[in-house]
């Protein structure tokens, strides 16, 4: 025993101790976490260490995240949100937040001086921007499986920047699936199907949602989707004589 | 029951000791000082609810503080009885080495167990009346205040089990360790290693060769992960916790044990 370092010793029980518990270890660690994307060491040391106090963290990061974003900083911008999102995975809000910027401001920024820029290069940009952008919300889905937000997100890149209003449907569908079952997002994927041109399917969609809902609980939405369905079965277009683009902006969305 | 008596009376002894120390209060006010903070910080929360923010804080200020009481106080008391020979006389009674070792560990983590449980009540006070003055303001997303406070007491409760594999890790090391900075320094070195065996993990999942995967499963498994106490699940298993925990204390208590028998006072 004198020959080998008590330190050693005291790894090697540490080992044995850690060889026993693999069993328990394995059932009880938490989701796996990158935090390797951080700068050095250093960070991961103290983020991993922070405990709780990470809320606070991450809550002066976004601060500091907000101040790159003003300056037009693409690369601290993006750095600094993907930080956050590291130290505070189970909030919807900063993935949110971080895929908006990455996908809806950055390409504004890349444009530069050239305000508008050719039609191809411009589609490009926006392009490789949204892929980043979904990148970011496909790695928040494994830590917040149960958020309807990320999937919501998802489907309003895929039909506002990527025009794909085939994967935008398939995705508040998702969103829809989630717990808490948004009515929102059941609406508009109705509303894709119908510029689809699927309109079948957006009338029993829209059926099956409302046999679902309860109508004390929700009576706004029961009342909206209730129309939809009215008009729907007498071959209306439920948005009425309000011309909605096949590819509304943000705002827009949200008036619906 | 003599060997209990005398355990009882050291550790008995050990909390007074903690309980007048500065270090104890000092500590033990900061941590209270930062969670009452957390009611003016609140403007910072984005995205999640006033509340859990709180919550949040209160957790991070018992992980913070609780570790730095636990490796202190555990190096300082033991190292005190050695540099001032007052366990000589102890030992000279027929009080084992053994005994003096496992007083002291439990003589230390029972004050922490009541540091705990004092953050935890001013944390489920300010909850409380926070949430009752936020139920009024229907623009304020609330989280449900009786699954907040499941979830700060859980937390606190693995909290503690974390303290006690800490304290037992700093008492082996001090136990053949020639002097209090070391330990306190190995002890710290040690929290903080605790905190990345999952780095090891992933390096010995992607190991390229037999050499290094061997020395990342070793590193791996060489430590226990802090993470399973500093993020229970919603839903934990306590006795698979409790065993975890237990399992690297009792380990580790040996270890101390063994090497204090040996020890030259």
């Amino acid at each position: 025993m004198q020959f080998i370092p008590p330190i050693l010793w005291f790894l090697l029980a540490s080992f044995f101790a850690g060889i026993i518990t693999i069993p328990l270890r394995s059932e009880l660690e938490p989701p796996r976490q990158d935090l390797g994307d951080l700068e050095g060491m250093g960070q991961s040391v103290l983020i991993g260490s922070l405990g709780g106090l990470r809320a606070l963290a991450a809550d002066f990061l976004w601060l500091q995240t907000n101040y790159y974003w003003q300056q037009k900083n693409h690369g601290l911008t993006e750095t600094t949100a993907m930080a956050v999102t590291r130290l505070q995975p189970d909030f919807p809000y900063f993935w949110i937040e971080a895929s908006r910027m990455i996908v809806y401001d950055m390409p504004v920024w890349r444009f530069g001086e050239r305000r508008s820029p050719p039609k191809s290069v411009e589609k490009r940009i926006r392009r490789e921007q949204a892929e980043s952008g979904l990148k970011l919300l496909s790695e928040a889905a494994e830590f917040i499986p149960d958020s309807p937000a990320i999937p919501a997100e998802k489907a309003r890149i895929y039909w506002t920047v990527l025009d794909d209003p085939e994967k935008a449907q398939e995705y508040y569908k998702i969103a829809y699936e989630k717990p808490f079952q948004t009515a929102l997002y059941a609406r508009l994927r109705a509303l894709i199907l119908l510029d689809l041109g699927r309109k079948q399917e957006a009338l029993d969609w829209s059926r099956k949602v409302l046999s679902d809902m309860n109508p004390d609980q929700n009576p706004v939405q029961y009342a909206i989707l209730e129309e939809y369905v009215r008009d729907m079965e007498l071959g209306e277009d439920p948005r009425g004589d309000t011309t909605v683009p096949s590819n509304p902006s943000p705002a827009a969305e949200q008036a619906l | 029951m003599k060997g209990l008596r005398a355990l009882w009376l050291i550790a008995r002894h050990t909390w007074v000791e903690v309980v007048l120390s500065r270090v104890f209060s000092i500590f033990g006010l900061l941590a209270a000082a930062l969670v009452c903070a957390s009611i003016f910080l609140t403007n910072f929360h984005f995205g999640s609810a006033e509340v859990r923010f709180i919550n949040d804080l209160g957790q991070g200020a018992i992980s913070l503080f609780g570790s730095i009481l636990v490796v202190t106080l555990a190096a300082q008391l033991f190292f005190r009885e050695i540099e001032q020979r007052t366990v000589l006389p102890i030992l000279a009674r027929p009080v084992t080495r053994s005994q003096f070792l496992l007083g002291k560990f439990l003589g230390t983590l029972a004050p922490i167990l009541v540091f705990v449980l004092g953050i935890l009540i001013l944390l489920t006070l300010l909850l409380w009346w926070r949430s009752s003055s936020l139920e009024q303001d229907p623009s304020v997303n609330k989280a449900v205040l009786p699954l907040l406070l499941a979830e700060a007491w859980t937390s606190g409760f693995f909290q503690m089990l974390k303290f006690a594999v800490l304290g037992s890790m700093v008492f082996a090391v001090a136990s053949f360790s020639q002097s209090f900075s070391y330990t306190v320094s190995m002890g710290f070195a040690l929290f903080f290693a605790s905190h990345l065996v999952h780095l090891a993990i992933d390096f010995y999942r992607e190991g390229e060769n037999l050499f290094s995967q061997g020395l990342a499963f070793f590193f791996a498994y060489a430590l226990p992960d802090f993470r399973i106490f500093n993020e229970p699940p919603a839903d934990p298993d306590f006795l698979k916790a409790i065993l975890y925990a237990s399992t690297y204390s009792l380990i580790y208590l040996f270890v101390a044990t063994r090497f204090f028998q040996r020890r030259e006072l």
